[in-house]
């Protein structure tokens, strides 16, 4: 009996862990301001939506929700266009010192952000994107490049070779092979990777601080950063705002939920 | 249409030599076959063709023109690969139409084609459905009509018929001869089924280790097989080999557990012992006493019209043939007929036929 209990307890535990904080923040947003600070965070008597209301009349919160969706958007699509087509080189076409070159990818991945920081904004500056939307996305292109080509790569070395030769037998030119029969095939792990490259961009906050100043490029965590003013911290819109953002990643993931499942075990098992 | 001539063409995997120096020419329209156990290189050969892999030295030749430098799109062949290699997200339909679709043919010829190659092979009921929905016999129909709804230089067959059951790979192997005899499509095939390569093909390459044993119409080679290898792989049930003394050596005389015997060859052993080869078929087991020659049953076998009895003579162990009325047991005494003109000599040294 306590053994058919454990488990279930155990998953509540971990779930109330994880979606904990986003409740809070959805219990939160929809608070009058006079009951914010209260404790415990239980449903306000007076539910307002007001900080909905203040965050997008308030603040220009539409046009950082825009550039936060073309930075993402556009990142995503680079990284897969140019990942994918790494990935199916690596795996697929007669490449020498894969294993070599897939490190090296790697370790572009290895520098700490934060020191890699100074030297780039110094690049953006030069290069004269300062405050621009290129700014960012050339520099989460660049970030997530890595991880897309090791997952894709994996991808396509799960199709059987064979495949591939065939659809060479068959009279593709690699470019058709890739486009006709790779592509569809590694279309799982093009989801995964996809979403979590958008995800990754979304939530980006260390360059966007650095390489934004106006709200002609700012995206939504550094928007958001932004919120507190002077003398007080507007925490109630603070929360409508972050329910704002994730609101998007969690329909996304719930959408293509199967999807990511597959993406994440493909290969696993054979058929 | 096209032939295909091998020129010193050899092949190594990182310093592995997989393919030593082949050397021969499958002559326009025939009908070809790599047989030899699995890992001895013919699925290398087939993928040398196509232009799947590239060759480390020599000259693979179309007609006269060498292919070495060519894609497989501009060889202009058409392969069935040993696992299939359907593609997974099309339907039966769709994987049929493909290599038409990539020669950009007009759409109403390729819904002509993709019904006329199903009817062909029994596929009409499956055209809607997806390869992970078939069997494995399905798949291999499927990934043959792939092949033949082309007309290429060169068709490229790797074990088509091996996951079939019995009596469709029959019907099949029917089908295969009677669309080569149609189409006259160079066709190289490949399989470890030594029946299959005598039955279906105008000439067979003995393959052992990357080395082509014998190269010859199937008849020949079961008649005059050019070495020990040869001698045990073509052939069902496998050839008994036996130690035997040279008596006498113009004419050839042999003593075999005290027989003596006078099979006919081409040149004189150097050697006082040779290896003696006989077919299971060649000796007739028998409980009447007609010869001199004993032997001890100790298993049978009924194979239909024929019973294969393994028995003891002397201390030797033969596979040989017995008529099913016999009723042989294990432990019942028979005594042997050869015939005695079909008796395979071998040197010891390197095994070649003498
Ligand atoms: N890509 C490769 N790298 C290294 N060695 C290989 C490669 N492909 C094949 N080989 C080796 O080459 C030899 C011949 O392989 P091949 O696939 O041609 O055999 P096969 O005659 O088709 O066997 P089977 O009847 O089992 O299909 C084998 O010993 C195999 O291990
Ligand atoms: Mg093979």
């Amino acid at each position: 009996m306590m053994r058919k209990l454990a488990f279930p307890a155990v998953l509540l535990l971990v779930a109330l862990y994880c979606t904990g904080p986003v409740l809070w923040q959805a219990v939160t947003s929809v608070k009058p301001d006079p009951e914010l600070t209260s404790l415990p965070p239980v449903l306000p008597e007076h539910p307002t939506l007001s900080h909905y209301i203040s965050i997008f009349t308030r603040h220009p919160f539409l046009k950082v929700i825009l550039n936060s969706t073309v930075v993402a958007g556009a990142t995503t699509v680079l990284a897969l266009l140019l990942g994918s087509f790494a990935a199916f080189g690596l795996a697929k076409l007669r490449v020498r010192y894969t294993s070599l070159i897939l490190g090296f990818v790697l370790s572009v991945s290895m520098f700490p952000p934060i020191a890699t920081v100074s030297p780039l904004y110094l690049i953006i500056r030069a290069l004269g994107l300062r405050d621009t939307w290129w700014a960012l996305i050339v520099t989460y292109t660049t970030f997530s490049l890595p991880f897309s080509i090791w997952v894709l790569t994996n991808f396509f070395r799960s199709i059987p070779d064979e495949i591939y030769l065939a659809s060479k037998v068959d009279g593709c030119t690699p470019l058709q092979s890739f486009f006709r029969v790779m592509l569809p095939l590694a279309a799982p792990g093009i989801f995964t990777t996809a979403l979590l490259v958008f995800i990754f961009s979304w939530n980006e906050f260390l360059f966007a601080l650095t390489f934004t100043s106006t709200t002609a490029s700012r995206t939504i965590p550094v928007a958001i950063a932004m919120f507190p003013g002077l003398h007080e911290v507007p925490w109630g819109d603070i929360a409508a705002a972050s329910i704002v953002v994730i609101s998007p990643l969690i329909l996304l993931v719930f959408a293509f939920q199967r999807r990511i499942i597959e993406g994440l075990t493909a290969g696993a098992v054979k058929g | 249409m096209a032939s295909i001539r091998f020129e010193k063409v050899f092949k190594n995997f990182k310093n592995l030599g997989v393919i030593k120096s082949l050397d021969l020419t499958v002559d326009d329209g025939e009908f070809f076959t790599f047989v030899g156990p699995s890992g001895c290189g013919k699925s290398t050969i087939l993928n040398m063709i196509a232009g799947l892999e590239p060759v480390t030295g020599g000259t693979i030749y179309f007609d006269d023109a060498p292919v070495n430098e060519l894609t497989p799109r501009e060889r202009d062949v058409a392969m069935v690969f040993q696992s299939y290699a359907l593609y997974p997200h099309m339907s039966v339909a769709e994987n049929l139409a493909f290599p038409l679709k990539m020669k950009k043919q007009p759409k109403d010829l390729i819904e002509a084609e993709v019904v006329r190659v199903a009817a062909l092979l029994g596929l009409e009921a499956l055209l809607g459905r997806r390869p992970k929905e078939l069997s494995g016999g399905q798949r291999q129909r499927v990934a043959l009509g792939r092949a033949v709804i082309r007309k290429p230089e060169v068709f490229l067959m790797d074990e088509p018929l091996s996951n079939l059951d019995a009596r469709l790979r029959v019907e099949m192997r029917a089908e295969l001869k009677r669309l080569h005899r149609q189409l006259k499509i160079t066709t190289v095939y490949v399989t470890h089924d030594q029946a299959e390569a005598m039955g279906l093909s105008e000439r067979i390459a003995v393959l052992k280790e990357g080395e082509v044993q014998q190269c010859a119409a199937p008849h020949e080679v079961y008649a005059r097989p050019g070495n020990i290898f040869v001698a045990g792989f073509i052939g069902s049930p496998s050839m008994n080999f036996i130690d035997a003394q040279v008596r006498g050596k113009d004419p050839l005389k042999l003593e075999i557990n005290g027989v003596e015997f006078n099979p006919v060859v081409e040149r004189s052993p150097e050697s006082d012992y040779v290896t003696a080869g006989i077919r299971p078929e060649d000796i007739i087991a028998s409980k009447k006493e007609t010869t001199p020659v004993e032997a001890l049953v100790d298993l049978t076998e009924v194979e239909g019209p024929v019973t294969w009895v393994n028995l003891r003579w002397g201390n030797a162990a033969l596979r040989v043939k017995a008529a099913p009325e016999e009723h042989l047991k294990p432990g019942d005494k028979v005594f042997l007929k050869f015939s005695g003109e079909k008796i395979h000599v071998f040197d010891r040294e390197a095994g070649l036929r003498l």
